[in-house]
């Protein structure tokens, strides 16, 4: 019997290739100066259901918080396989981990059954990679870390892979369960994630995402389980290499360019 | 659409610049089923470009300035002649160009500007296949009878549709395979390209108006001519955004590389000169972007259809390099001519070349081919007499200077040796010849 998954996935900022200044005074984002894209552990946390659906079969359901800035991370998501998709119709800018996971395990309870829910483990917009964690509190179900591959899966159980210390331990959790995916997959595998399909474009173009509200989520005022929030900032100078010429026969030049650009003078 | 996972198209539209939405937009409106695959991440995304000239594009959408992204209208126009430190200009501009329709010509940020094309494309029920590329055309049938049935996109399936409309801009790769295939037949001479580098530098829009003397809804565009580009056939351009100026130039590939100079060092040298340091001074390099121009004009018009294809746009080489510098209304108007023909193809289910044919004739009849025809010299002349883009905005700078510098002299003495030092260094028979040829750049 197929099994139901579910993906939480993001549209986060582009970091990459930043150029002129990208926070305001008060050490926020400026919005119009930067990108965003596809969070790319959870594209990889997609391709890890997808490929249990190309083996097995599987119900995969992506959940996204928030309205798509540019990137519609969902329909990206129909594009790539995924059977279903649900919005949770809330603002995720000033909720912590914790305010989403509640939005979002309301969002799954409403979605119907679930054996596993996948995540990306790192977040680069607050860089504590706990949303996995504070889901699984939130559903009550058991959580593993730093997932490298999902080795197997059903009946009832996913044995995971992960790597330790001089080698990979298998883990084993019954359904239901949560996998925070790490990077593994997208290291070994030239082609992972898989890009979009144009026929899923084609015909997923105008596909209706549903949206659920915070009270159909069981969370009217997200801003409320907000625990966590940044009190101030402090901005750090860019450091500015001065390019300069050095002798490349000289290894004396050499090491002290080196040692220059690692000390920061 | 059925849930059949064999979808044949009417039409497939490779490449979503202003000639392929063009086409795209045109045919969805008349109810064609149409596939645009454009391989940026959205439309536009990869574009590069200056102005965009709006009077096909007002026939399509009426009025469409006061919807899309427009960052100014270009109510004043430049041409600037620079030398070493000198600078003679032209100035002029109307009010009636601050005003609905504009002077049909926009300063715009192509990359949001085609988005927005994009979507009227999307709105008028067109396909639009984002971040795909197209490899290949896929034929059926071999020799005379070979014909064009679908696409192929790399990394993915392939597509079918009773024609294929190539608009894959200056780099068209698909559009020359498809040449080659089909066996259409070559220009008069070889395509030939320039190439054109543009920075976007960021300033505030208060200082921008103040800067170039501009209302709020007012724009300039100005054309640079003279010593940055000595040796060069070329020229450049800065145009006025809302909080930004367009600068850069665009060059003659081959001309750079007989002068040994890289883009940049051009790009350098422009922002050098004293006048055009101080309109970006203070500006913050916000985008570089650089991308091929076809400059061959009309003599290096390929056979642009054959069985289930037509060919549009900078692919099909529609640029006026004259000092009108026209691409984007030529993609247009070629677009909307080959969504015509695709559409009476259909009502007479006749695809083959002979069913297209119709392309041809309407390109003959717009103003595209009539305008390439117009400057068809344009090419030879630049390549003849390089000294019109050089030596000659030299010496008017000097005559001009000259006749003004302020000394101790009569304004007889004056006026005589400036003409002196302006007939000398330029050959008579020469200078008659080139100025006969230079009425073919305007
Ligand atoms: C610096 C510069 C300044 C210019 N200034 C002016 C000006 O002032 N006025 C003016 O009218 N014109 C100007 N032009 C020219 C003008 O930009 C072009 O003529 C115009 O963009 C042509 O439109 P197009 O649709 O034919 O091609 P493009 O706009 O180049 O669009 C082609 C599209 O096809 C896509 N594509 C290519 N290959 C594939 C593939 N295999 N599969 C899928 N998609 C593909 C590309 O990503 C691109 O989006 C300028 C050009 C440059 C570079």
């Amino acid at each position: 019997m197929a099994i139901n998954i579910v993906v939480v996935v993001r549209e986060v900022w582009d970091t990459r290739d930043l150029s002129g200044s990208v926070l305001d005074g008060a050490g926020a984002v400026r919005a119009g100066a930067m990108e965003t894209r596809f969070e790319p552990e959870d594209l990889n946390a997609l391709e890890a259901a997808l490929r249990i659906k190309d083996a097995q079969g599987a119900q995969v359901t992506a959940i996204a918080v928030g309205e798509t800035r540019s990137v519609d991370v969902l329909r990206e998501c129909l594009y790539r396989g995924a059977d279903k998709v649900v919005r949770v119709g809330a603002d995720p800018a000033g909720l912590d981990d914790q305010a989403l996971a509640a939005l979002i395990a309301g969002a799954i309870a409403k979605a119907g059954p679930c054996d596993l829910v996948l995540v990306g483990t790192a977040v680069p917009d607050a860089e504590n990679s706990l949303l996995g964690r504070h889901l699984a509190a939130a559903l009550g179900v058991p959580a593993v870390s730093w997932v490298d591959a999902v080795e197997e899966v059903g009946p009832g159980r996913a044995v995971a892979k992960r790597a330790v210390e001089m080698g990979y331990e298998f883990v084993e959790v019954p359904f239901p369960a949560l996998l925070s995916m790490g990077v593994a997959l997208l290291e070994d595998d030239p082609r992972a994630p898989r890009p979009a399909k144009a026929m899923l474009k084609l015909k997923m173009k105008k596909a209706e995402v549903p949206v659920v509200s915070p009270a159909d989520a069981g969370a009217a005022d997200p801003a409320a389980l907000v625990a966590m929030k940044v009190a101030t900032m402090e901005a750090i100078a860019p450091r500015v290499i001065e390019s300069q010429q050095v002798d490349p026969e000289s290894e004396a030049a050499l090491k002290g360019m080196l040692d220059a650009v690692l000390k920061g003078e | 659409m059925s849930d059949d996972d064999q979808v044949k198209m009417d039409a497939i539209v490779v490449g979503g610049g202003p000639a392929g939405l063009s086409a795209a937009y045109a045919m969805a409106k008349a109810g064609l089923e149409v596939m645009l695959v454009e391989r940026g991440e959205t439309c536009g995304s990869k574009n590069v470009g200056g102005l965009v000239y709006g009077t096909v594009l007002n026939k399509l959408i009426p009025n469409f300035f006061e919807k899309a992204p427009i960052e100014r209208p270009v109510s004043r126009r430049t041409l600037v002649f620079l030398g070493e430190g000198e600078h003679v200009s032209m100035n002029f501009g109307a009010d009636e160009w601050s005003r609905p329709p504009f002077n049909n010509t926009f300063v715009v940020h192509r990359s949001q500007f085609d988005r927005w094309y994009s979507k009227q494309a999307e709105a008028a029920g067109a396909n639009l296949i984002e971040g795909m590329v197209v490899e290949d055309l896929v034929y059926e049938g071999s020799n005379g009878g070979r014909k064009a049935v679908g696409v192929k996109l790399r990394g993915d399936e392939e597509f079918r549709a009773d024609v294929v409309v190539l608009a894959d801009g200056a780099n068209c790769l698909v559009s020359e395979k498809a040449r080659a295939d089909l066996g259409l037949k070559p220009g008069l001479v070889k395509q030939e390209y320039a190439i054109g580098v543009k920075e976007i530098l960021g300033l505030p829009r208060g200082t921008i108006e103040d800067r170039f003397n501009l209302d709020p809804h007012e724009g300039v565009a100005i054309d640079f001519f003279g010593t940055p580009f000595e040796g060069l056939v070329g020229g450049g351009f800065l145009y006025t955004a809302k909080d930004s100026i367009h600068l850069g130039f665009a060059a003659r590939i081959e001309s750079l590389t007989h002068a040994g100079l890289s883009p940049n060092e051009v790009m350098d040298v422009l922002k050098a000169h004293p006048v055009v340091r101080k309109y970006i001074r203070g500006a913050e390099l916000l985008e570089y972007s650089a991308h091929m121009i076809p400059e061959g004009g009309y003599n290096a018009v390929t056979e642009l259809h054959g069985n289930g294809v037509m060919i549009t746009g900078d692919a099909a080489g529609f640029v006026n390099m004259s000092i009108y510098k026209e691409g984007t209304n030529h993609a247009m108007e070629s677009g909307v001519c080959a969504a015509e023909t695709a559409i009476e193809a259909k009502k007479r289910g006749d695809f083959s070349a002979q069913g297209l044919a119709g392309y041809r004739d309407r390109l003959n009849q717009g103003v595209v081919m009539k305008d390439l025809k117009k400057y068809r010299k344009v090419s030879e002349v630049l390549e003849g007499s390089p000294d019109l883009l050089s030596l000659y905005p030299k010496k008017v700078n000097r005559l001009m200077i000259d006749l003004f510098t302020v000394g101790s002299q009569t304004k007889s003495e004056t006026q005589k040796r400036a003409i002196k030092a302006f007939l000398t260094g330029l050959p008579k028979f020469r200078a008659i010849r080139d100025l006969i040829r230079a009425r073919h750049l305007a």
